[in-house]
């Protein structure tokens, strides 16, 4: 065995080349992310399975970086926050404190999955920065789509 | 100490959810293969009795003091850990003295809100428990449920919901080795095993349109039967997975900046680990021999792997192989099903809800340990159901374990568990 990792990574030739589109609504954001765009991920309740497809997402079937997307380490950095609910009560206090941290402009877009609703509707506390919602999530696919769409590509 | 009368403590029953008087109570016991309910008269005997109380909010008691001690809050928003919980982490720097685990921002009050439902109608809400085990917790409450109706599964539709639980298994498993690879900064193999793992949650779609395996299980039935065509194409895409995965782990294990950084963190002794209840890849990895399903007459020559050295490595080993194991449990289950369909009266379960009263309690062996449901009929309706997640036992471990370790170890030795704080927290 060739205990080398680039030439095994190298011919496997993960990346999927295929074009990202969705029929969701989305508000696109100052036109100023045209070549990046900084996420933060907040859960504030969701049954897991979305935190799951966040790590989903990075794989490299997608590699979300040659889009110029990016995961910020805090909201601080961040251009879009998504917000993974339902929400539980408690979350909402920590969700608005994480939303008072963005630079503006900011956008926010809220994902949710599950049969169980929001304790306090998140829509109201996300206000006019909401850029998108994705009601029936499918997919990993769904997201870039959506982020892409934020970008203007 | 291993308790004398050799049973573990999975819960303590209340009604539904509310606290009642201790001799009220009534304990969810486990000896290895079956699950009892006692009337609590030796709760103080089980370690974990006040752990299982205080699920709903902080785990663990801890306080330190000293010259520069403080306590470290991490959480409940931050990038590594998505989800909202919080360690309380007492530190005087960069050695770790103790800790507590809050749950609360993660609690859905879900025991209460499946309180009065039809069973039929209270699925969803079940499999919205932890997203990642939604086809272990369906299976463990249609499982009580068909021991309340008395029904008896046809040995196909247990073998698809076999192959629907080992495809979960698959999933998790990789989840975890990716968080630890990713925890120890080894790029590359954290891609290579995340494309693994995406392309399990794709199997799973292809397999039942859901990529983690929702509105799939019913009582007595699976709401779909995948045909052949897609049966084989799950084989051939497991068969793909598992020459991948083996070469992968085989370049793991040569890696000895990757084994020595998970090597020795977070050891679990078997004593403790049968002493709080912990079950699943944890309880195997400290050489403890126990699964559920070696009780189960549907996997006939399961291997059980176990390592003896209880630490983040050996419960990363144990998964892997178990891995390997859950491609075969699936393949045998494909040629049976292919087998036997001819053969067997394919038939579903004939039932009615109505006027059914009784309670019982139905568990599955779910990618991290046993998930158990204690579910109690009235008239149709759910009348008190109590749900044990393996994630509380794991995060009660983990509060145990980290202490002497240094804050690199942490990440280690939290994905090494496999505990999820929406499992733990219902």
């Amino acid at each position: 065995m060739n205990n080398w990792w680039l030439p095994y990574g190298l011919k496997k030739r993960l990346t999927e080349k295929k074009s990202f589109q969705t029929d969701i609504d989305v508000k696109p954001l100052d036109g100023i992310f045209k070549t990046s765009l900084h996420i933060y991920i907040i859960d504030v309740g969701c049954p897991n399975d979305l935190c799951f497809e966040i790590k989903a997402l990075q794989a490299p079937q997608y590699n979300i970086h040659r889009f110029g997307i990016f995961f910020a380490d805090t909201p601080r950095h961040a251009d879009v926050l998504i917000v993974l609910g339902p929400a539980t009560k408690k979350m909402i206090g920590p969700l608005k404190e994480t939303i008072n941290q963005l630079p503006k402009p900011f956008g926010i877009i809220l994902i949710e999955s599950g049969e169980m609703k929001s304790d306090v509707d998140i829509k109201n506390i996300v206000g006019n920065n909401l850029l998108a919602e994705i009601k029936n999530y499918e997919n990993p696919e769904q997201i870039i789509a959506v982020l892409l769409k934020i970008m203007n590509k | 100490m291993i308790h004398s009368f050799g049973k573990r403590l999975f819960g303590v029953l209340e009604n539904n959810g509310e606290l009642v008087n201790v001799e009220e109570e009534k304990l969810l016991l486990f000896d290895g293969k079956d699950f009892t309910i006692e009337a609590n008269n030796k709760s103080e005997l089980y370690p974990n009795y006040n752990i299982i109380k205080s699920r709903n909010s902080i785990i663990g008691k801890s306080e330190y003091f000293g010259e520069g001690v403080f306590v470290f809050r991490y959480g409940p928003v931050t990038s590594w850990l998505v989800e909202p919980g919080v360690f309380h982490i007492y530190t005087y720097g960069e050695r770790i003295l103790g800790m507590n685990i809050d749950v609360s921002y993660k609690s859905r009050n879900i025991e209460q809100k499946l309180t009065g439902l039809n069973p039929l109608e209270a699925i969803p809400f079940v499999e919205s428990v932890c997203g990642n085990f939604s086809f272990s917790h369906s299976i463990a409450f249609t499982n009580s449920i068909e021991k309340i109706l008395g029904i008896e599964l046809n040995p196909i539709i247990k073998s698809y919901k076999i192959i629907a639980l080992e495809l979960e298994r698959i999933y998790n498993h990789l989840y975890v080795f990716s968080q630890l690879a990713n925890a120890a900064a080894q790029k590359v193999l954290t891609s290579h095993v995340q494309f693994l793992f995406e392309e399990s949650l794709r199997t799973n779609f292809i397999f039942c349109q859901s990529r983690y395996l929702k509105k799939l299980n019913n009582i007595g039935k699976l709401n779909f039967y995948p045909d052949k065509k897609i049966l084989n194409t799950v084989q051939e895409r497991l068969d793909s997975l598992n020459s991948d995965l083996e070469n992968l782990y085989a370049r793991t294990l040569e890696s000895k900046n990757f084994l020595d950084r998970l090597h020795a963190t977070s050891i679990i002794s078997s004593e403790y680990a049968l002493n709080n209840s912990l079950s699943g890849p944890t309880l195997r990895a400290c050489g403890v021999k126990e699964d559920l399903r070696q009780h189960d007459k549907f996997y006939e020559d399961l291997n059980i792997p176990t390592i003896t050295f209880g630490d983040s490595l050996a419960r990363l080993e144990v998964r892997i192989e178990e891995i390997f194991e859950s491609i075969k449990v699936i393949n045998d289950k494909i040629d049976f099903i292919d087998k036997v369909k001819n053969l067997v009266p394919f038939e579903e379960a004939k039932f009615s809800l109505e006027n059914i009263t009784g309670g019982t309690v139905g568990a599955v062996e779910s990618p991290s340990g046993i998930i158990a449901y204690y579910a109690e009929l009235e008239s149709g309706k759910i009348k008190n159901i109590y749900i044990s997640t393996p994630s509380l036992f794991g995060l009660n471990a983990i509060k145990d374990s980290l202490p002497g370790m240094i804050f690199t170890d942490f990440p280690f030795s939290v994905d090494s568990f496999g505990s999820f704080f929406a499992d733990a927290a219902r």
